[in-house]
Order: C-alpha cells, then sequence, then structure tokens
C-alpha cells in the first residue's frame, strides 16, 4: 500500500492528503523563510493513530513533523525533508480542570482562545500564562517551543509550568512524564528524574506531545496599567531593577516604537492586577513612587495616549501586535526573539536601531520581561511583503544580522529557524551539541521527527 | 590490600593529592551512613576533588576499573541518597566552594558544587543585601547544588521547587566529557536555562546517576524590606484546602506551611497555617495582613472555626521556623533525643491533605510514634509537599526498625494518595518504579543507559 493510502487507513478519508493546494498550506508560514516541501498531510484525533503514523514512518523511513497553530513564524513545523505533516488540531479536548490543584489536561490541538473561553466560561477565577500570539496558536506548541505568557513575570516561562504530559516517542511507545506516570493526578513534574526536559525545546525532533497538563493561576477581576516615558536607554536596567525589586506588578512590556509618533520614546509599562479596587490602587501608588527616585528622567503618561496603551496593551492577548505586523500591508512578519541578560539593554538598543535604519523599516521595541528580572525578550521585528520575494530576501538579510547580533551579546535565539539554529551550534561547547545529538539518536534512531532541526 | 584496590587508591592520590583521598574505616565509617534510618552501607573509597579537570579523571579512572562512584553535597538527604548501594568510590565535593560571580543585574549566581547554603547566605547578604536564594529547611551545610539536584524546595516557592531556578550548569557526564547546559554553552552570561532544547532535566532529579554537576548557576530574587508571618489554627484538617485554595488565590503570600505536631503539649489536636509575608513597607504589610486575615470567617460551616492568631501569641519556634534563614527546624527533628530524624516527603494534590493527615497519624501511632508533620504549599498551590516527620533514638534498634517501617508504609499511603515521595530511599524508589507507566520506565532506562553505559553513577538508584 502506498504512503496515502496507508495514511487514509490510519486517519479515515478527509483527514489526509498529498493534494497539492492543501500541501501548499502547509509548506510555509507567515514569516520569510522560503517555502519547502511537504508530501502529505494527516489529521490524526487519537494518540492510538499517531502511533500508526510513527510507526508508518519508521518503516518507510519518511519524517514526521508535528505542527499545533502553525504559527512560529519561523518555518519550525514546515517540513526540512519533506514527508508527513502532523496537523495536531483535532485533537482539542480540554481533558480535565482541577480547580483546586489549579491545573488543565488539554490534548495537543488544544489552542489558545479555546482554554481562555473554556475557562472564562467555567472556572473564571482561573487563568493561563497566554503569550502575546493569536488566540489560533496551540497551547502545546506554545509550551514546546519555551515561549512566554503574561504570568511569567510572577511565574515564570509557560515550559516552566507543564505538570505533565503524554508522549508518543519517535519509536512508537506511549509515555506519561511527570506525576501522571504513577498517579491519577497530573499534579506535579517532580520529585521523579525529569523526563519532561527531552520533549522542551526540541521543536518536535524527540517525540510528539500528546496531552499535557498545565498550571493555572488566580485571576484577579482587576486589571490596568501604567505607562511610564522616559529618553535615556540607560536607565533601562535600574528601573527594571526597581520594579522588580518592588515585586507587585504582573507583566513589564517595554516599548519603543517609530509609529504612531507618541511611542517614540522608551515606555514602561507594567501590568498590575488585583482582587479588588482598593488593591489595584494601592500598587498603582506604590509604582507611581517609583518615579521620585528618577526626578523627572521617568515620567508618568497620563491621559488619552494612557488611553492609547490600556487599548492596546490591556486585553489578553493584547493586540497591538498584530496591528503592527501589517504595516506593510504584505501579510507577512517575523522577528528575533532575543533572550538578552537584561545589562545587555543599553548596548543592543542603538545597535538594534542602526539594523532598522539599514533596512529600511520601522523601528519597534516590544520587550517583555521574563521572570522576576532574569531576562528579557528583546525582539527585532520585521515586516514584509509576501508577495515580493526582495522584500522577503532583505528581511531574511535582517534577520540573520539581527541573530548574530544578539549572539554577540551573549544572548539566545528563541524558536530560532534553521539559520539561526545553525549560528547558535556553531558557538555552542562541541560536548552540549555532541550530548544533543546523543539524546536525540537514542530517541529517535530513524532520524524521523522534524528531521533538519538541531542538526548539526 | 588487594591488587586492583591498591591500583584505585594510588590513582585516585595521583589525582587529588594524598590528603584528599582515604580508604580508611574511620574516615569511610562517616560515609557509609547518614541521620536517617537507613542501615549503612560499604564505602571503598573516599576522595575530595578540588577543580572540574580532577572530577573528570576520576570519572575516567571509574570507568576503566568499573567502580561505582556516589557524588556527595553536604550528605543531608536523610534517605541514604549519597550512601553507595555497590560500594565503590564517594566523591566528597564540598572542596569545590568557589562563589565564582553574582550578577545584580540578571540576578544569577553561578557556584560550584560544594557551596553551602550558609556560605551562600553569607555572601549574599554581606556583598548582596538587596537579593537572597530560596533557600530550603536544612541545616546550613546542606550544598546549594544537591538541593536543586534532589529537586528541593525553599523560601521562595511561589514558582516551584528550588530546582525551576536553574538557569544553567556544568556537568561532567558519566563518560567523562565536560558539557555546558543552558545559556552558558553558546554564552558568556549564565543568565537562562533556554530556549534551548532542554539538557538540564537530565540531571535533575536522577539522584547522580546521569552526571556531575562542578557548577551552577541559581537565579537570585530581590530581597524584601520587611518579612512577618501570620497564623492561622483550626482543629479540623478537613478545613485546610479551602483556607489554603484561598490563601493561594489572593497572591499575597510568600511562603505558606502547615504543622500538627503532637508535642508541646499546647499544639496537640490544632493544625497551623503559617504564613510568611513581605513588603517593603510596614503599610505593605499590614495591607496583606488585612487581605488575608479576612480568610478564615470566611471558612468553614460556623463562626470562628478557623482563627487568626495574634501577632504577639504566636510562639517563638514557630516564628524562627518560618522566618530564619534557613527556617530553624533542628529543634522540632530532635524530640527524642536520640540524633535520628527523618521523614517522608509526599508531593501531593491540595485535595488530598486531609486523608494524609488522618492516616498519616495512624500509622505514627501504630508505629508507638508521635504524629508530627510540616508541609510546605509549592507552586502556589499546585501541590503541597506532605512531610511525615519521624524522629528516633538511633542507638536504640528497635526505634529504628520501627521508624523504618513506618517510612515504608508512610510512602505506601503516599502513592495510594496520588502523591509522589519526593527524594525517596531505595524502598521509595521501588514502590515508585512499581506503580509507575512501564514505557516511562523503559525511557528511564534509557535515558541512563544512554549516559552512563558501564553504569558506574550511584547504581542502584531508580533502578526498575
Amino acid at each position: 500500500m502506498d504512503i496515502y493510502s496507508s495514511l487514509v487507513n490510519i486517519v479515515g478519508e478527509g483527514f489526509a492528503s498529498n493534494h497539492k493546494e492543501e500541501l501548499y498550506i502547509y509548506s510555509r508560514d507567515s514569516g520569510a523563510q522560503q517555502p519547502r516541501r511537504a508530501d502529505y498531510v494527516a489529521l490524526p484525533q487519537t494518540v492510538e493513530e499517531i502511533q500508526q503514523i510513527v510507526k508508518l514512518a519508521n518503516e518507510e523511513k519518511i519524517p514526521i513533523t508535528p505542527m499545533g497553530g502553525g504559527l512560529t513564524l519561523n518555518g519550525l513545523t514546515v517540513p526540512t525533508k519533506g514527508g508527513i505533516v502532523l496537523d495536531m488540531k483535532r485533537m482539542d479536548r480540554i481533558i480535565e480542570v482541577n480547580e483546586k490543584s489549579r491545573y488543565a489536561i488539554v490534548e495537543a490541538g488544544v489552542c489558545q482562545g479555546a482554554l481562555q473561553s473554556y475557562l472564562e466560561k467555567n472556572y473564571p477565577h482561573l487563568q493561563h500564562s497566554q503569550p502575546d500570539a493569536p488566540p489560533t496558536a496551540t497551547i502545546v506548541g506554545n509550551v514546546l517551543i519555551q515561549g512566554h505568557g503574561h504570568l511569567s513575570v510572577t511565574y515564570g516561562i509557560n515550559s516552566q509550568m507543564v505538570n505533565g504530559m503524554e508522549i508518543v516517542l519517535p519509536t512508537g511507545e506511549v509515555c506519561k512524564l511527570g506525576s501522571c506516570s504513577i498517579s491519577p493526578y497530573w499534579h506535579a513534574r517532580d520529585p521523579l528524574p525529569d523526563l519532561i526536559g527531552l520533549f522542551l525545546g526540541w521543536f518536535g525532533t524527540t517525540g510528539i506531545v500528546t496531552k499535557l497538563s498545565l498550571q493555572l493561576f488566580p485571576k484577579p477581576k482587576f486589571r490596568d496599567l501604567l505607562t511610564f516615558s522616559s529618553d535615556d536607554i540607560d536607565l533601562i536596567p535600574d528601573f527594571i531593577l526597581d520594579t522588580t525589586q518592588l515585586n507587585l506588578m504582573e507583566n513589564l512590556f517595554i516599548i519603543s516604537q517609530q509609529w504612531p509618533v507618541w511611542t517614540q520614546h522608551v515606555l514602561y509599562v507594567p501590568i498590575i492586577s488585583a482582587q479588588d479596587q482598593q488593591e489595584l490602587e494601592f500598587k498603582i501608588e506604590l509604582h507611581k513612587k517609583l518615579l521620585r527616585k528618577y526626578e523627572g528622567k521617568i515620567t508618568l503618561v497620563e491621559g488619552r495616549n494612557a488611553e492609547r496603551m490600556r487599548e492596546s496593551r490591556l486585553p489578553i492577548p493584547p493586540v497591538s501586535l498584530t496591528l503592527f505586523a501589517d504595516v506593510k500591508q504584505g501579510g507577512g512578519f517575523q522577528y528575533t526573539g532575543g533572550i538578552l541578560p537584561i545589562e545587555k539593554i543599553p548596548e543592543v538598543w542603538p545597535k538594534a536601531l542602526e539594523l532598522y535604519h539599514k533596512y529600511g523599516q520601522p523601528y519597534i521595541y516590544a520587550d517583555q520581561l521574563l521572570t522576576s528580572g532574569h531576562n528579557i525578550m528583546f525582539g527585532l521585528a520585521y515586516c514584509l511583503n509576501r508577495a515580493d520575494e526582495q522584500d522577503t530576501e532583505k528581511v531574511r538579510e535582517a534577520l540573520d544580522e539581527s541573530n548574530r547580533l544578539i549572539l554577540d551579546m551573549g544572548g539566545i535565539l528563541w524558536k530560532a529557524e534553521l539559520s539561526a539554529q545553525k549560528l547558535m551550534m556553531e558557538r555552542m561547547d562541541p560536548n552540549t551539541v555532541k550530548l544533543m545529538r546523543r539524546v536525540k539518536k537514542a530517541l529517535d534512531p530513524n532520524g524521523i521527527m522534524n528531521p533538519g532541526n538541531w542538526d548539526a | 590490600m588487594a591488587k586492583k584496590e591498591e591500583l584505585v587508591c594510588n590513582s585516585l592520590i595521583e589525582i587529588v593529592g594524598k590528603d584528599f583521598v582515604s580508604n580508611e574505616r574511620e574516615d569511610l565509617y562517616l560515609y557509609s551512613r547518614d541521620g536517617g534510618s537507613t542501615k549503612p552501607r560499604r564505602v571503598d573509597y573516599v576522595v575530595a576533588p578540588k577543580t572540574v579537570e580532577e572530577v573528570q579523571k576520576i570519572v575516567i579512572l571509574a570507568n576503566k576499573e568499573k567502580v561505582p562512584i556516589t557524588p556527595v553535597g553536604g550528605g543531608l538527604t536523610l534517605n541514604g541518597l549519597v550512601i553507595p548501594i555497590h560500594g565503590g568510590i564517594v566523591l566528597d565535593m564540598k572542596r569545590m566552594d568557589r562563589i565564582i560571580e553574582v550578577n545584580e543585574s540578571s540576578r544569577y549566581v553561578i557556584i560550584e558544587a560544594g557551596v553551602s547554603q550558609g556560605a551562600l547566605i553569607s555572601y549574599i547578604k554581606k556583598n548582596h543585601p538587596g537579593l537572597q536564594h530560596s533557600v530550603p529547611e536544612a541545616p546550613t551545610t546542606a550544598t546549594v547544588v544537591a538541593n536543586l539536584l534532589i529537586r528541593g524546595h525553599g523560601t521562595l516557592a511561589q514558582s516551584g521547587d528550588n530546582s525551576n531556578m536553574i538557569n544553567g550548569m556544568e556537568v561532567v557526564l558519566p563518560t567523562g566529557e565536560i558539557c555546558q547546559i543552558g545559556s552558558s554553552c553558546a554564552s558568556p552570561y549564565w543568565f537562562s536555562k533556554g530556549p534551548l532544547p532542554d539538557l538540564a532535566g537530565l540531571f535533575i532529579g536522577w539522584f547522580g546517576t546521569t552526571g556531575i554537576v562542578t557548577k551552577a548557576s541559581l537565579r537570585l530574587y530581590p530581597r524584601p524590606g520587611k518579612r512577618d508571618m501570620m497564623l492561622f489554627t483550626m482543629q479540623n484538617p478537613d478545613l485546610i484546602p479551602d483556607v489554603v485554595y484561598k490563601i493561594t488565590q489572593t497572591r499575597m503570600a510568600d511562603n505558606i506551611g502547615m504543622l500538627e505536631q503532637e508535642k508541646p503539649e499546647y499544639m496537640k489536636g490544632f493544625q497551623f497555617i503559617a504564613i510568611s509575608i513581605s513588603g517593603d513597607s510596614e503599610q505593605e504589610i499590614e495591607y496583606k495582613r488585612g487581605i488575608l486575615g479576612k480568610i478564615p470567617q470566611t471558612c468553614g460551616d460556623n463562626e470562628n472555626e478557623v482563627t487568626v492568631m495574634e501577632a504577639e501569641m504566636i510562639p517563638l519556634g514557630v516564628k524562627k521556623r518560618f522566618l530564619d534563614e534557613p527556617p530553624f527546624a533542628a529543634v522540632a527533628a530532635d524530640f527524642r533525643k536520640g540524633g535520628g530524624f527523618q521523614y517522608c516527603g509526599i508531593m501531593m494534590p491540595l485535595e488530598r491533605v486531609p486523608e494524609a493527615w488522618r492516616r498519616g497519624m495512624e500509622i505514627a501511632h501504630k508505629h508507638e510514634m508521635l504524629f508530627q508533620c510540616a508541609n510546605q504549599v509549592l507552586s502556589s498551590g499546585h501541590e503541597v509537599m506532605f512531610g511525615f516527620n519521624y524522629s528516633f533514638n538511633r542507638a536504640d534498634e528497635e526505634d529504628v526498625e520501627r521508624t523504618r517501617e513506618a517510612m515504608e508504609e508512610t510512602n505506601k499511603l503516599g502513592l495510594e494518595l496520588g502523591g509522589i515521595p519526593w527524594k525517596a530511599d531505595l524502598q521509595g524508589q521501588k514502590q515508585i518504579i512499581e506503580k509507575m507507566d512501564p514505557n516511562t520506565l523503559e525511557l528511564m532506562k534509557k535515558v541512563k543507559k544512554l549516559l552512563d553505559p558501564n553504569g558506574i553513577m550511584n547504581p542502584g538508584n531508580w533502578e526498575g
């Protein structure tokens, strides 16, 4: 039987395809990466179906690329060597919410929007940490690329919020990881030998996560934000230290944009949340007091512009990035997500500006603090006209230069595209590269899982 | 001396110098037991390296001679995790005690594996008074790195156990390679574990069976200007989940502990929930106190089922236990005046706490012991470390045996309740493995085999 028929046999008519028009969608994303070939797409609904597909792929030595929302922008779920794209979206059950221990067990296809509305309806006092991404981004995909969310300043990046997983190994076995490997409760990642790390940050090269237990958190009834403005980039690390020392905010953005004009400053936007109005005011007052130390060098933005900031940054997820992402009206957008030590911001800031100028792009800084002041996501974002190959090529060049800049600053590239992975691996401790390779080889002896990623 | 033994001994001396190797019975004695009820086990050599290159050479030697290596930090797990099971070399890390770097703006410290909690506390207090690390309820000689590797928890438990605070590591693999894990593999900064393929997990919770961590970067956190605590009391463990849930829902508590003990007499029959709070001003502390103070009246069917203890009434011992750094728990550990102490720490969902409470008491009484539990809420309420404490007289073998039986029974109870024993001793590991998804166990074995083909690293642990 040919591969296509085998896939149809496994997942049923209508859920496997080798048609050009369908494969087209899976061969590209909205970023600047060149399209790559996908040979088949399959949409399984059960773990058993996935197991059978994995078995087939091993027999036929054909690659599998698992995919959630397909929104990394960096082509991470576009196959590098053809083969099967495993679209997880049909596995969309929210299996259980444990209210007291605050976790949700979701299948791999559950998207951000689905969990958000499910919780709003059934558990209005609970929430999950949501990334700055469209609501169709999947929970599991976001966790596996070590994404962060609106609660990451308080509780760490989203991959730290994993309590457990069910996984199909590249060799076909189904495994449970975390407390659920022993207990009916999916309440803890510890205190066992950590196997979950084997699947975090590996871009699908080590297995297919089919279920995941994600921590939920109290959802305060009141939220607001403050906008502080400054023109001195050298103050950024100090001000971050001070706000995190206060330890009362939910999230912190640092924004500076060429458009609209009023955002052409360094804008600090701490998000404050509280159970009641009084608590909210109390926290806001303490944040305003921080300004005293900066004697006019950092000031409070009020009135219309403060209101605009609320409109764009208070919603979960924020709407502002989507607006910016299409300034060129060409539907293309990609960014270098540099994870940087905080003290490097003043140094990287002007260099990023030079790159924006060099490539004729409007500048945008939309940086997000991660954990309580241990590092920052410093993005260099480029929009492009996807229909214009020259424009796209230019953005690829800009991204490459941005990636090098971040690495030169001692940073690490988040959800790195192929060329960025290569750049990192060139600089990586060779023994670490070797260890990565050993782990991959042990888990995936036939090299069928999203091959080409994290390959030296 | 047998020929092989002599060869190993001489090779070790060549590597670290004669003052730092021993196979003398009196030295080995110390390494063959700990403060818990685990039966002593044989140690053949103890060696205390100073550099990562020395560790590397020892690993290469052990592979060549097929001698087990058991790395030791403070040796304070109480569960015998660093007492060799198949003899061999104990690798005492205490000489690798350098605090290498503190990064103030990205808040991390790089330390060697032998740095103790006490050394780090005092170093930070002196040089970086605005910062702190998450300190476990353990003696000051406990090492920072070992605490991370057994997935210990500490004073800052809102975002989970201390192993979540690892930014990076330097590891000597069982095959001898030195590896950088985390951002330090590609950057001069040890500021983040990712975003990279997570290799750190390969060494966390494995009890030394996958490699030897020689350096770690640990996150530091802002130190608040003021700390204080509150104490809630009740006489019905069924109320605990609701009270704790409501406390965590406010997001105002730094740390939440629970305890009950049958001695001293005034504590008997009461459950205590201790909440530590912090702020930079008295106003902030008062504010938090006000919000938390309203919780007890919303709990239970009748009024005053849960009460807030007046601040001045809180016993000093309880205060020290929750506010001192490290938390001062040693008094509670020596009830029987026999120097022996062990506890079964079960990581369980909050909703199982009342049943654990009742059945834990039954187990203690059955074994003629006092019921004493000390629990900590981890990760803002996602799990609870339920500690069933047993103190005993180490000189009294019958007493020790009773403790072993109680420990085994408590591990069983914990697993039955859906919990997982923390830093499980050998019988606890065995019980865990029996209940484990067989494919997960296979994966564990595969990982161990991959990293340690000769099975030299603390063998006998996590073996199915």
